[in-house]
């Protein structure tokens, strides 16, 4: 063996050591989910709401929300996808936290509202966007080298540090959920909505449904842990596009999955957890294409009246158990 | 099992170090044991449904190979021919099923599926094996564990560099003996890691941002021109990237063992026509087919008594490319968008050549040379980008919608689908990497990669140690545990 050669086989196992070290030290101190419990401070991670929510590293998001949700105890949880994220402004509501994420499955949307209901002050309300139902995706959920080492988390780690020494911590600070703004964004062309009804055909084409009794299997942990806080769960269809309502196709197929959601949660032992299924699509104003940012974002407008509808309806729902006022 | 799993880079590997080196310490002579126990732990670890396929057809060429060595001439070609045809057959049946069971748009989720974990590859070394024992009438059959070793050895077992025995036989006594060496794990290791980085950083990325596009052209969707060419240059980079690391990564931890194989990937991008391109791209299956199909058919071809002699010359040689090219494409996969490129490949290549015997012939000044020289290289940059969208795409009809983008002929979609601005930046960066910089092969010295100044090569410095382990560091941070992308060729 040459001296040179064992020399350098010696500095590159350092300088590994030395670079996880530095990245896992960025991801600590960015904490941008409240993993390591990490304090704020000013310019340096106090823009920890600046979380990417891309659909590609999905567990991470979806574990990030249960560390967020943990922290929180706004009373009235919003779940869904980036209709929700989008589309609820809870500028307007600081009573509601907002844990709409990008893509997300019926699968992730149940086990952030269970997380809702599980943290030290539950949620008393979480409001579900009524989704496919669809099998869990197999990836196993993130540990310490995901959260410290694993490179989606140390981009995101990077943007909320570069974002708070950029003083966007100071101007945004308030919802510390996962809200974000549609307004400036503008609506799509006739002709690309018209391309993107045909899309999402065959998206939901593709889309593999599980039936109501493994439906009602997936619902089981949030019956119980609604109950335990004697909460209450709506499952809401958001207000729909108009290409949507006019599309005999994509109707069928909303209708045939909202079947399957409505079986699973009529047949679940819902006797201490208030647990319905609202279909706001048809409801309501007559929307415009105007009201909707693309075929499945609505603008916070509709989400204004969407919000104020499911308050509505969590309120004049049956009484919850025996003995709770 | 893959070279980019945490269980590999972190349990199997460092193990099978360690175990070998105790060998060359305190067992000289258990080294193949060792190498080959390891290698069957990889391939049950992928595939364990195929592994006794893998015995079995071991043993099976071995046996063949012991036959042929007492047969007379004469019985020597038929046991060859027997080999060879039960070797295709296997492979032709593989991937016909494949293909009966692939509905159009599962892709390689189906092909892995159905696809024993490496076949295409074994095939043909076991092919290789038997044809050169053919020839080879005077030398001695390999020891079986040789034998077996050459074709398990986990470093090419999967998906290549396609070795031939008689280029790697005259190291195995050495890899007996065991023992890991400091001067050939450094350069082993660093190119393990850019192997890793290449994979990880670059392919995987790119794919990322691509797939959105391709989905949505399966949908009919197509934004502009400009998404179109992005979609078919991206896509050739990627498949390059994700290869030529995977190579990397083979070549990186045969030499971690001693074992020294040629390079697979001489800068094919870099390429100024069809047939320098060939002889780049997947060395050592241009080599194989080369050597295996196009040479024997040439002569074949050449004897047929039709035409003038330089006639029947270059129709020989049109006629084998053309045999060659289709074989390629059928080793890859036998869908109808593969055959298509296959067969669209081979003509490309002769129409090259036609123009350059035409330039030759009519004795283009050194000037106009020049010109066609630029032409011809940026004539094949646009072809191949072309043919990389017949081996993305999961149908016909979604190369029609792509390359009728490409031509600039619409409609154009307006859509919220576009290539990230990550996606953008790995794109340039690849583009540059493949155009510009020396290749692995040049810059670690390996058989066969072409001259390079010694400013490039690697060496045991500090800078190279900086270097690699900032690129290792960044690697270990895209390792994932859970559904990990899998190397485009694992598929074929």
């Amino acid at each position: 063996m040459t001296s040179a050669d064992v020399r350098y086989l010696w500095r590159s196992a350092a300088g590994i050591a030395l670079a996880l070290g530095a990245i896992a030290a960025l991801n600590v101190i960015a904490d941008p989910y409240g993993r390591f419990g990490t304090p704020r401070w000013r310019g340096i991670n106090d823009a920890w709401d600046h979380v990417a929510t891309d659909l590609v590293d999905r567990p991470i998001p979806v574990e990030g929300g249960r560390y967020r949700l943990h922290a929180d105890a706004r009373p009235v949880v919003l779940v869904g996808t980036s209709a929700v994220m989008l589309g609820f402004d809870t500028r307007r509501h600081p009573e509601a936290f907002n844990a709409g994420l990008s893509g997300t499955t019926l699968p992730d949307a149940l086990t952030l509202a269970v997380a809702a209901f599980a943290r030290p002050c539950p949620a008393r309300l979480v409001l579900v966007e009524a989704l496919p139902p669809q099998p869990p995706d197999d990836v196993p959920p993130p540990d310490l080298y995901d959260w410290a080492v694993a490179f989606p988390q140390t981009v995101i780690a990077l943007r909320v540090i570069a974002a708070s020494m950029l003083g966007a911590g100071r101007a945004h600070a308030g919802t510390g959920d996962f809200a974000r703004t549609l307004d400036p964004m503008p609506s799509l062309t006739s002709a690309a909505l018209d391309r993107n009804v045909i899309a999402l055909r065959a998206s939901m084409a593709s889309l593999t449904v599980v039936d109501a009794r493994a439906t009602r299997r997936s619902l089981e942990p949030l019956r119980r842990s609604c109950a335990a806080a004697q909460g209450t769960v709506l499952l809401f269809v958001p207000p729909r596009h108009p290409r949507i309502l006019a599309d005999g196709d994509l109707l069928r197929f909303q209708a045939s999955w909202l079947q399957t959601l409505r079986a699973a949660v009529g047949d679940a032992d819902t006797s201490s957890c208030r647990m319905r299924v609202v279909d706001l699509s048809g409801a309501g104003p007559t929307w415009r294409e105007d009201d909707f940012a693309s075929l499945t974002h609505f603008r916070p407008t509709v989400g204004e009246w969407a919000y104020a509808r499911l308050l509505a309806e969590s309120d004049s729902g049956a009484p919850h158990a025996p003995g709770r006022p | 099992m893959s070279f980019h799993s945490p269980a590999f880079l972190f349990a199997l590997l460092p193990l099978t170090l360690l175990a070998y080196h105790a060998c060359g310490q305190w067992a000289a002579g258990w080294g193949i044991a060792v190498l080959l126990g390891a290698s069957l732990v990889f391939y049950a670890a992928g595939d364990p449904r195929h592994l006794p396929l893998l015995v079995a057809s071991i043993a099976v060429n071995f046996a063949l190979g012991q036959t042929m060595h007492r047969s007379a001439r004469s019985s020597r070609r038929v046991v060859l021919l027997l080999g060879v045809a039960a070797n295709v057959a296997m492979l032709a049946l593989f991937k016909l099923r494949a293909q009966a069971i692939d509905p159009p748009g599962a892709g390689a989720a189906m092909a892995f599926a159905y696809m024993p974990l490496g076949v295409s590859f074994f095939t043909l070394q076991q092919v290789s094996y038997l044809v050169d024992r053919a020839r080879d009438e005077r030398g001695a059959p390999p020891p079986w564990s040789h034998y077996a070793l050459y074709i398990a050895f986990f470093p090419h077992l999967v998906a290549g560099p396609i070795v031939r025995f008689r280029d790697v036989a005259p190291q195995y006594p050495r890899l007996a003996r065991a023992g890991v060496r400091a001067e050939e794990l450094a350069p082993a290791l660093s190119l393990l890691v850019i192997g890793l980085a290449k994979k990880l950083l670059l392919a995987d990325r790119l794919g990322v941002a691509l797939d959105p596009l391709y989905v949505q052209a399966s949908a009919g969707v197509i934004a502009s021109a400009r998404d179109a060419w992005v979609m078919g240059w991206g896509y050739l980079l990627q498949l390059y990237f994700d290869f030529s690391g995977y190579s990397d990564m083979a070549i990186g931890l045969a030499l971690a063992f001693g074992l020294r194989v040629g390079v697979n990937f001489n800068s094919p991008l870099k390429a100024v026509s069809a047939s320098d391109y060939v002889s780049r791209w997947h060395v050592s299956l241009a080599t194989f087919v080369r050597d295996y199909v196009f040479s024997p058919l040439f002569r074949v071809l050449r004897r047929l008594p039709v035409a003038s002699v330089p006639h029947r010359q270059f129709m020989a040689w049109a006629g084998a490319t053309i045999v060659s090219f289709v074989t390629i494409g059928a080793w890859h996969s036998v869908s109808p968008t593969f055959l298509l490129a296959g067969v669209l490949i081979a003509f490309a290549t002769v129409g090259f050549q036609l123009a350059t015997l035409v330039r030759r012939r009519w004795a283009v000044a050194s000037d106009a040379r020049i010109g066609s020289h630029v032409i011809g290289r940026l004539g094949l940059l646009i072809g191949l980008t072309v043919f990389s969208v017949f081996f993305r795409s999961d149908r016909l009809a979604t190369v029609r919608v792509i390359v009728r983008g490409m031509a600039g002929v619409g409609p154009w979609i307006q859509s919220s689908v576009v290539l990230s601005g990550t996606g953008a930046v790995t794109l340039l960066l690849a583009s540059a990497i493949a155009l510009a910089a020396p290749n692995t092969g040049q810059i670690f010295d390996l058989p066969g990669a072409l001259p390079a100044p010694p400013r490039v090569r690697w060496r045991p410095s500090g800078t190279w140690s900086a270097a690699v382990a900032l690129l290792a560091a960044v690697v270990i941070t895209l390792l994932r545990r859970g559904a990990a992308s899998q190397f485009i060729y694992r598929q074929f």
